[in-house]
């Protein structure tokens, strides 16, 4: 690690413009295949990594599209939530305003009050790992 | 963008998804941008000043990041 390396990791940061689904980690992603096996995504880290090369905006958006079917639950929205905020705290993220939609989660059959809940057990849990 | 006074901040999106991180961006506009770490801490505060955070959380973070020693 360089000079700049270490000083932007020890950076205390916020991120302003962040999707939850956009954000999803490799490894959750790859434990939501697992949990789901009927959606048919590659249950390998290196299929995924594969897969998550961006190549232009098409192939993002069925990327997204892809993650999306994974959320089936609040339990994969929660961990999701996990997910994303252990990887931004490791980054010195201290604070987030992530943005979420809705829809596709409604789309699986989850209320409002579900997804809500979900959300907030998620934060919760980055929280209290982070000792807050 | 920042000459013009702008309070310009940096956040990633989609980050894993573009290959990037919120780190990786800020590498980024220190190497390919020239942006020297003290200009770099600057953005870090414009996001934290730009924030629903209320005040006293908003002080108690630009402090952190004012913390932070500049590399030589």
């Amino acid at each position: 690690m360089d000079t700049l390396e270490a000083f932007v990791a020890a950076l205390p940061k916020v991120e302003l413009h962040v999707h939850l689904v956009g954000s999803a980690p490799v490894e959750t992603v790859l434990a939501l295949a697992r949990r789901h096996p009927e959606v048919g995504v590659s249950a390998t880290v290196k299929a995924l990594q594969e897969f998550y090369v961006f190549s232009d905006f098409t192939h993002f958006l069925n990327v997204y599209a892809v993650v999306s079917k994974l959320l089936r639950t609040p339990e994969d929205i929660a961990e999701l939530v996990r997910g994303v905020g252990r990887n931004l705290a490791a980054q010195q993220v201290r604070y987030v305003e992530l943005q979420v939609s809705p829809y596709p989660f409604q789309g699986s059959g989850m209320s409002d009050a579900a997804i809500s809940e979900a959300l907030s057990i998620g934060a919760r849990d980055v929280l209290a790992a982070c000792g807050r | 963008m920042i000459s013009a006074g702008m309070n310009v901040s940096l956040n990633s999106d989609d980050p894993p998804m573009f290959g990037t991180s919120l780190s990786n961006e800020y590498l980024v506009a220190g190497r390919d941008l020239g942006l020297s770490p003290a200009e770099l801490a600057e953005l870090a505060a414009n996001g934290v000043r730009a924030s629903f955070l209320d005040q006293p959380a908003k002080q108690a973070l630009l402090a952190e990041i004012a913390a932070v020693p500049l590399p030589e």
